[in-house]
């Protein structure tokens, strides 16, 4: 126990030992004394608006709320006194008078907290006659169907847009029976964790749309799981509805699983509504295989010994090892193993990337080894490099948040658009693609106390007083985002981004793509590492390279070419002109119908076992949450069919949780002996001088193949559209609004565009909506022009 | 006495006095029914027989509003339920299965039924004839709460007083 002096007070005659500045139902909360509530939440401010946990306190002529009652020595609480039951029940039937008896209808019937305080503590009668109020409901977009009719007014959900989402989109008008929850002004709820107020919402006003009207809490059965969209891995519950033929069995929906180190009680909405891509048309339900150009079901036996047919005779310089950072550990590390035995050494997993020249220099993985989430929180000042964090780890900007409202924590950032953020900034500084790396190795020259070589007075102002403050701090922290990875110069930026935290004394982490970028760099899905970081004998090739190939061998582990990569059309070209494409996927996508030879299909993520690896190191394992379906089989058993085909002497163990045992012992004792290349001094990276370079934004909803598919998620983004600053607009004589004709490298597409004000000149921006398939690199130069006589 | 005895054991006095009993019943009319070919028999409105799904005789609407409460209610697992918003945004099931083979005509099910919509008729005499003709789906159950709605109403009507 700490050290600090405790406080004893009395509970229904139980002493109980509490800190001082406790309130009384924190205490009775941990002794297991429960205390009826509906606007108390542990995570949100007090407001004692409900009335609801009102006990009987002695020496206090009336009955005080438990939640804003700080415990102070030798209390003496009651909460079963006749007085407590008295108050209890007068509050349980004036919260009804108002409160529609629809339950039979109402989503939340079943796991309602109003339902179960007034069967617990209601008087179940009234003397109430009168018409009760109706409130007229609120349109909140896709992900939240509303009832405000249902509402007691507890104020959580608003509570938590102020204080954990920071975005204060619901808000409470009027007084007393006048009372409303509403947008104020017509709009759906935005934040990226929105979600969650369907968890916080104690009766049925707010619930999930997607899930509306699908089932109840007690048919489902429970599982534990880790979200497979961000490098945090939140803690879930999957809700699956078991029925007596395993087909039918299905996810009904996602709700958070509380833990304090990583995800505390929220989850991200992609991580909550990701769910419906499980049902989607397109799964894959049989082994399939090209004959003649059209595809055929084949048996599991039959396609593997096709794919061994295939890999026999292909030579190792021309196999190329492409798995997505969705995979799991062991599914990685088999695949490694199934690869070594045709020494393939083309293994990466790096699909968003383009600049790999400081691969040898990183670190046995990127993310941070010496900071934990929760760190995060107590930094001081924080530098973001690039990046959207808040939509590519929403969990992790939730304690970026909460360090700037519980440690006044400075944020600043250096970015090539202009995101919004859901806390106050500190200095910001948003400059083009071409002049990004520039004025990072412009920053490290003000910090060695040297003359910035040109860089325009407000960055380098900005840059200095950064640089200032991070130095002066002595927490903190510089966050690398995925955009600054996936730029043209990303191997200088993550130099200069480790020179910088040295000489500034903060801590470096890099937010990475996928749920288990981590577990791919021990695993060694890398040109240039074996596994656990041991180097191997020949550096293979890296993607891009891999990409460039005519006639090569490609094995896809659950990529979608052309929407997982950098690049999706060189992706999609290179597999036009491939030997041999062979895919393991979930799903029948239609660029891997067209370039694959044999696709096998995979088990869900919730049909699946394993461990994923967070940016913090930490190695979460999950286990199947459900049978697999249809003939998918999880690919960790395929694999290691594939590897027992090979070779006889290759073990098949039948509990992954062996496997899992063994990848950790030899992480534990082989990792030690990885020997790390020092960090090459940064060069002053020059300008890149491409007229206009595009930033085509990726959004966090067309992430992986399973929310690409979630069709409440895919009903939130907008149209597709160019966002082009009106003085870059003016040199291409390009009107607002108009439809124009973009050119990349290899790809020519056309989408309206807008004047945004925000975005750098010399710099344009498309932010990734409804379209499908948008075939250009996610940074690059382009040119533009008008289509003429579009006047849309 | 036992002379006496012994003569009207000689007439056979008890013989006919047996026979006389059975000739007053011979002419009686029966009060035993053939069933089920014979008549019917009276029957109390609480009569546990076939289920039915009931519609609001003047609108033709359903009335279940797919709350499973009788699905989570029936301690055979005799009923399955799934459920969707219809268009009109209402909350309705898409899947209505009564399997007869585990149903036990316990009742709790219209007990456990908010909207009067599953009831038990006093239908007694119904066959499964072919393998999975026992699951009775939605439409069946409508079906015979259609044909019999009027009856399924008297009779809840009588039984009001006990309930």
């Amino acid at each position: 126990m700490t050290d600090n002096p405790t406080i004893q007070i009395e509970i229904n005659g139980q002493s109980v030992q509490c800190q001082p500045g406790e309130s009384v139902i924190a205490a009775a909360d941990r002794h297991g004394i429960s205390i009826p509530r509906f606007c108390y939440h542990p995570k949100l401010s007090v407001v004692a608006s409900c009335r609801m946990c009102l006990v009987d306190v002695e020496q206090s002529n009336k009955p005080l709320p438990a939640c804003k009652t700080i415990v102070s020595d030798g209390m003496v609480v009651r909460t079963k006194s006749e007085l407590a039951i008295e108050a209890q029940r007068a509050i349980m039937e004036f919260l009804l008078i108002n409160h529609p008896l629809d339950c039979p209808i109402c989503d939340q019937g079943g796991e309602c907290e109003l339902q179960d305080v007034s069967m617990g503590y209601g008087f179940g009668e009234t003397d109430y006659q009168q018409a009760k109020r109706t409130v007229a409901d609120e349109n909140l977009g896709p992900l939240i169907a509303t009832d405000m009719t249902r509402c007691i007014h507890c104020s959580r959900c608003v509570r938590f847009g102020d204080e954990v989402a920071g975005m204060p989109e619901l808000g409470m008008t009027g007084r007393g029976e006048n009372t409303r929850i509403s947008t104020y002004l017509k709009h759906s709820m935005e934040s990226e964790l929105s979600g969650n107020v369907i968890d916080l919402c104690p009766v049925g006003a707010l619930t999930s749309k997607p899930h509306r009207y699908h089932g109840r809490s007690w048919e489902y059965t429970q599982h534990h799981s880790i979200s497979p969209h961000d490098c945090v891995g939140s803690h879930l519950y999957y809700h699956i509805v078991d029925k007596k033929s395993s087909e039918k069995n299905r996810v009904t929906r996602v709700v958070p699983r509380a833990n304090e180190t990583i995800n505390q009680n929220w989850i991200s909405n992609r991580d909550r509504f990701s769910y419906q891509g499980l049902e989607h048309h397109q799964r894959l339900k049989q082994p399939m295989m090209k004959k003649s150009g059209k595809w055929e079901e084949v048996t599991w036996q039959n396609a593997l010994y096709a794919v061994q047919a295939k890999l026999e005779h292909v030579s190792p310089d021309n196999l190329y090892g492409i798995i997505n950072p969705t995979a799991t550990l062991e599914e990685m590390y088999l695949f490694r193993q199934w690869l070594d035995h045709y020494q393939c050494v083309n293994f990466d997993h790096r699909l968003k990337e383009c600049d790999f020249s400081d691969q040898a220099e990183m670190p046995l993985y990127p993310g941070s080894l010496d900071l934990s989430l929760e760190a995060v929180e107590t930094m001081e000042s924080i530098l973001m490099i690039g990046g959207n964090t808040r939509a590519e780890a929403p969990l992790f900007n939730h304690r970026i948040r909460q360090a700037t409202q519980q440690h006044q924590s400075r944020v600043h950032e250096l970015n090539m658009l202009d995101f919004e953020s859901n806390y106050p900034q500190g200095h910001r500084c948003i400059v083009s693609p071409q002049q990004f790396a520039h004025t990072l190795s412009g920053w490290l020259m003000l910090a060695s106390d040297e003359v910035a070589p040109n860089l325009p007075d407000s960055s380098s102002k900005s840059g200095q007083a950064i640089i200032d403050d991070l130095t002066a701090s002595n927490q903190s922290l510089i966050v690398l985002g995925l955009s600054a990875q996936s730029h043209p110069q990303s191997s200088q930026i993550r130099r200069i981004a480790k020179r910088l935290a040295k000489k500034t004394g903060s801590k470096l982490i890099l937010i990475t793509d996928g749920p288990n970028t981590a577990g791919a760099w021990i695993t060694g899905m890398l040109p240039h590492r074996k596994p656990f970081g041991q180097t191997p004998e020949t550096v293979g090739q890296h993607i891009t390279h891999a990409w460039q190939q005519r006639s090569a061998n490609y094995i896809l582990y659950q990529v979608e070419p052309d929407l997982d990569c950098f690049d999706g059309h060189l992706a999609r070209s290179a597999l036009e002109h491939a030997n041999c494409v062979i895919a393991f996927h979930s799903y029948r996508s239609p660029s891997l119908e067209q370039h694959a030879d044999i696709i096998l299909p995979l088990s869900s993520h919730v049909e699946n076992a394993g461990t994923f690896i967070n940016i913090c190191g930490q190695w979460q394992s999950f286990s199947q949450a459900m049978p697999h379906r249809y003939n998918s089989r999880p690919g960790w058993v395929v694999l290691q069919k594939l590897c027992h085909l090979l070779s006889n002497n290759h073990p098949i163990v039948s509990d992954i949780t062996t496997l899992s045992q063994t990848i950790n012992n030899q992480f534990n004792t082989m990792s030690p002996s990885f020997t790390r290349i020092p960090t090459k001094e940064p060069e002053s990276v020059k300008p890149l001088n491409h007229k206009l370079m595009n930033h085509n934004y990726w959004s966090p909803f067309k992430s992986d193949a399973l929310v690409r598919r979630a069709s409440a998620l895919q009903q939130t983004l907008n149209q597709s559209k160019l966002l082009i600053h009106p003085d870059t607009a003016k040199q291409y004589a390009i009107r607002n609004k108009q439809v124009v004709t973009i050119k990349s490298q290899y790809k020519t597409i056309q989408l309206p565009c807008e004047f945004n004000l925000s975005i750098p000149i010399g710099c344009s921006a498309i932010h990734q909506g409804c379209d499908s398939v948008l075939p250009l690199p996610a940074i690059g130069h382009i040119t533009l022009s008008s289509v003429e006589g579009d006047q849309t | 006495m036992k002379i006496i005895r012994s003569i009207i054991n000689l007439l056979l006095f008890d013989f006919l006095k047996g026979l006389a009993v059975t000739g007053r019943n011979f002419i009686k009319p029966a009060v035993t029914l053939q069933y089920p070919e014979q008549g019917t028999i009276p029957k109390s409105p609480r009569n546990r027989g076939a289920l039915a799904l009931r519609e609001y005789p003047d609108t033709g609407e359903e009335r279940c509003i797919a709350c499973r409460l009788c699905e989570v209610t029936c301690p055979a697992l005799a009923i399955t339920i799934e459920s969707q918003m219809r268009s009109d945004g209402t909350r309705r099931t898409t899947r209505f299965d009564i399997d007869t083979f585990l149903c036990i005509h316990c009742g709790l099910c219209q007990e456990a039924c908010p909207v009067d919509s599953i009831v038990l008729t006093d239908l007694q005499n119904y066959t499964i004839k072919g393998r999975g003709d026992n699951i009775m789906d939605k439409e069946m159950l409508l079906n015979i709460g259609r044909a019999y709605e009027s009856k399924i109403a008297q009779n809840r009507q009588d039984n009001e007083p006990y309930v």
